[in-house]
């Protein structure tokens, strides 16, 4: 266990005309090895509870374990905050817009520097983390964040992040803003990060199609409570409960129930666009004698430009 | 917006927010002189009534009021120990080394921590009761004559109305800037004071950055809505005095010659002597 | 009758001396009155730069914009045609001047002299448009992205212009404030006849267009209705854009020797074509 959140209440502006109940008791286990979505409309209160796993808002009433930290509103013992926060990275939302240091190099030093690593730790793990999102090294550490674009911009200040070796990476709408080939580079990038740098990554989307492309388990956010945490494939059994809540579910499942109700069979389980295509081809080859191989359907049909492609060539046109 | 913060504006439908901008401007303006010319106890304990009746028409509740002195309460405490060492006169109550602290200097500064509570939860009354649109208004109405002498009354205004806008937008961007940093392991609470003033760089650059980032895209808003298309440019809203609004004058003219009287009447020394003692006590 | 009109139009950033941007390149295009035009393309496309070109925020270097008639180059008449083209941009929070909210609406009816009792009433009018009457006399700090972008909507059409073009002002928001927001644009364009051109990221969005334009390195590489553009899915990857969800299911399937047709647009068509074959 990575992170367990106890009873989680938070108020903002208390007692005020603009007090505002953000979370009402929240429990949560996060799991080593999540690949957690967490979605829900603005407001829900998904942005309030992150901010709490690695210490930026203080606990008023409940408790957080993350490791072998505790949180609690008591003054004393005063956590150790520099350590929670090696623990935990948080990718906000337009990280971009936070760099402020001259070159590439100095601002993703810039965590690991706050850390109190040595100067040899430091080099190696800027490097690594450049590297990690798709830049090279050589040719970007002397260039002035500014000059970059968006895109590049982006993954720097991820760099920024991932330099710390946070064992839990947390990204706030990593796509935001993006065109869709940023999106793609984004996605991909973060799948590489789960692999080879956080094994436990919690990511907040709006775009309920591209959350079910990534994550295993998700959590929904509603009027300050955990509406549902289930495994991504489970969670669509309440689809009724969500579309009340005002959330959106996957074209796929909403294609599958248009299906089904003209009266075809599909099988159960549908969630991602290659679920439903995978269904639809059984199905069509059971109708017309056909034998279609299912395999030969692409893992993510979302991107097939990008999908054949390797990291490198993802980033190539940079 | 995490915290409800000093000069924001309160709504509440009362008396005191229903009453034209200009009359508090004119009114807040008057008061702020007037509290510079309180010389004596009794003044600022009348000062103080009228205040505290002001707070209470308003409905804004006292505790948001005297919150509003949380943000100077250093340079309060600032003040105080300043005025305490070097306002010396009369009978020294207390000698060690350089320090010499007089019973003039503790009714000096006693005064000034007065003054400066007064003047402060005052102004913020103001913001408290009237949005910035009104009060650009009024200040744009109230410097009209000097549109005469090319004065651009109406860019200033908007430049005020602007500024007063963006505040909270600019706050909340410092706290997400603030938050994005120290996750990233800045340290901003701890260390000397230069420490702190260059830990404030990776914020204060991001800060600027996007502050320009606005002023941008605004000015094009501005632009795209037609700012400075005629010199007959119209208004929605027109500033109307009501019959509270006279009361006001009349109350405020009222204030300001009792306060006036006060301070140049010798009459009230010796109950002012008696309250000085009763603080002092305390 | 075209509401807008380019005319070999190229436009440069002059970064430095040496650094010269060529953003828009010869761009000829014509905007008929009443259609709902949206113009998509990757980041440094062009895209922002024609928007700021179509009310003359930006002076084209050559060729000529006009705008019903009307030269944006003319100095004069530069705000007869910033009040029929009403721009809303990105960021919601950028867009408005007052505190309150129907001051910030009546912003742009006053810089145009409108007579007091009108703006009254075009306050009430625009609020209504986009839904928001009720909060006419509240802050906008509260809200939320789409109710601020819907109310910069209706700051811009309170000086009622012929023309509301939107410049990615759906990028910010959630997929709620972005179906409010493109759903308020839409019945301007259907109830009051207003030209609509939105600049998006968000094919879904472009597909509910009359017409969509395309555009790639300050050019504009495909123009047409949405169907036969999302039909050249090949050459929207060379554009480095994509195709809507429902159409890249399509292509997939014909891939794998399904045919459905590959100018699938949305649900509903693949569900049609799907029916028969299943």
């Amino acid at each position: 266990m990575s992170i367990v959140v106890k009873n989680l209440q938070f108020t903002y502006s208390a007692n005020s005309p603009y007090e505002t109940r953000a979370l009402k008791d929240v429990n949560l286990t996060i799991n080593e090895g999540d690949f957690l979505g967490i979605v829900g409309h603005t407001g829900s209160g998904k942005s309030t509870f992150i901010q709490h796993l690695n210490g930026l808002i203080r606990v008023q009433e409940g408790e957080i374990e993350v490791f072998d930290i505790k949180l609690t509103n008591a003054k004393k013992p005063k956590p150790d905050l520099r350590k929670l926060r090696s623990h935990v990275g948080m990718v906000f939302q337009y990280p971009e817009y936070q760099l402020f240091e001259e070159t590439v190099y100095k601002d993703v030093a810039f965590g690991p520097k706050n850390l109190g690593l040595s100067q040899e730790e430091i080099n190696d793990r800027v490097k690594e983390a450049i590297e990690l999102v798709g830049l090279d090294y050589e040719k970007y550490k002397d260039r002035a964040p500014f000059e970059l674009s968006g895109g590049q911009k982006r993954r720097v200040a991820i760099a920024g992040i991932i330099a710390m070796k946070p064992k839990v990476l947390i990204l706030d709408e990593p796509t935001a803003g993006l065109d869709p080939s940023g999106k793609e580079q984004i996605l991909s990038l973060i799948k590489n990060l789960k692999e080879k740098c956080s094994p436990t990554i919690i990511v907040i989307s709006h775009d309920i199609d591209e959350i079910t492309r990534f994550a295993n388990r998700l959590v929904v956010f509603n009027d300050g409570k955990v509406a549902f945490d289930e495994p991504m494939k489970e969670l669509f059994k309440h689809q009724q409960e969500l579309v009340e809540m005002g959330l959106d579910i996957p074209l796929a499942i909403k294609i599958a129930n248009e299906l089904k109700a003209k009266g075809i069979k599909l099988g159960e389980n549908i969630v991602t666009m290659s679920d439903l295509l995978r269904e639809i081809v059984i199905a069509y080859n059971k109708k017309n004698g056909t034998n279609i191989d299912v395999s030969k359907i692409r893992k993510s049909v979302f991107n097939f430009d990008f999908s054949n492609s390797n990291q490198e060539e993802v980033f190539k046109d940079e | 917006m995490n915290n409800f913060s000093f000069g924001q504006y309160y709504p509440t439908n009362s008396l005191v927010h229903r009453l034209d901008p200009r009359t508090k401007l004119i009114f807040t303006f008057v008061y702020m002189i007037i509290v510079f010319l309180i010389k004596s106890y009794m003044g600022y304990l009348f000062t103080a009534v009228l205040l505290a009746s002001i707070i209470f028409t308003s409905k804004v509740p006292f505790r948001v009021v005297i919150r509003s002195i949380r943000a100077v309460l250093f340079l309060l405490f600032f003040t105080l120990i300043i005025n305490l060492l070097f306002y010396n006169e009369g009978k020294t109550v207390f000698e060690w080394n350089f320090i010499h602290i007089t019973m003039g200097g503790i009714d000096y500064s006693i005064k000034m921590l007065f003054r400066l509570t007064l003047l402060v939860m005052g102004a913020s009354m103001l913001t408290f009761t009237t949005t910035s649109t009104e009060l650009t208004d009024a200040l744009e109405a109230l410097l009209k004559p000097l549109t005469y002498i090319k004065v651009p009354v109406h860019d200033l205004a908007i430049i005020m109305s602007i500024a007063l806008r963006f505040i909270p937008t600019l706050m909340e961007e410092t706290q997400k800037i603030m938050n994005a940093q120290k996750a990233r392991g800045a340290n901003l609470d701890t260390g000397s004071f230069f420490e702190r003033i260059k830990a404030m760089l990776p914020i204060l650059i991001p800060l600027f950055v996007s502050a320009f980032r606005r002023a941008d895209e605004l000015a094009d808003a501005l632009d795209a809505r037609c700012y400075n298309a005629t010199d007959k440019r119209t208004k929605m809203k027109k500033l109307k005095f009501g019959l509270t609004d006279y009361l006001s004058f009349v109350g405020t003219i009222v204030f300001a010659v009792l306060v006036c009287l006060d301070a140049y009447m010798a009459g009230g020394a010796y109950i002012d002597g008696l309250i000085f003692s009763v603080i002092m006590g305390a | 009758m075209s509401a807008i009109e380019l005319k070999n139009v190229s436009f440069s950033y002059v970064l430095s001396e040496t650094e010269i941007v060529r953003a828009v390149r010869n761009v000829s295009l014509e905007i008929e009155e009443g259609s709902f035009v949206a113009i998509v393309g990757h980041n440094g496309s062009g895209k922002s730069t024609l928007a700021k070109l179509l009310n003359g925020l930006l002076i084209p270097d050559k060729g000529t914009v006009k705008v019903f008639g009307i030269d944006t180059k003319e100095k004069s008449t530069i705000y007869e045609v910033r009040k029929n083209v009403g721009m809303v941009f990105q960021n919601p929070d950028n867009q408005m001047v007052a505190s309150i909210i129907e001051d910030d609406i009546a912003f742009g009816p006053e810089n145009l002299g409108v007579k007091r009792e009108e703006i009254v009433e075009r306050v009430d009018w625009a609020l209504s448009q986009v839904g928001m009457l009720e909060h006419k006399k509240g802050t906008p700090f509260k809200l939320s992205g789409g109710q601020k972008q819907r109310l910069a909507i209706a700051g811009i059409i309170a000086m009622k212009p012929k023309v509301l073009v939107l410049d990615e002002s759906t990028a910010m928001l959630d997929p709620q404030g972005r179906a409010e927001v493109m759903r308020v644009a839409h019945e301007l364009n259907k109830k009051e006849g207003m030209t609509v051109i939105c600049i998006t990221h968000y094919m879904e969005e472009a597909l509910e267009a009359d017409r969509l334009i395309v555009m790639s390195d300050g050019k504009v590489v495909l123009d047409n209705i949405p169907k036969l553009v999302f039909a050249q899915s090949k050459e929207l990857l060379d554009y480095k854009l994509t195709v809507p969800l429902a159409t890249q299911a399509a292509i997939e399937l014909e891939n794998l020797g399904i045919s459905v047709g590959k100018d699938v647009m949305n649900k509903e068509e693949l569900v049609e074509r799907l029916c028969p074959l299943l």
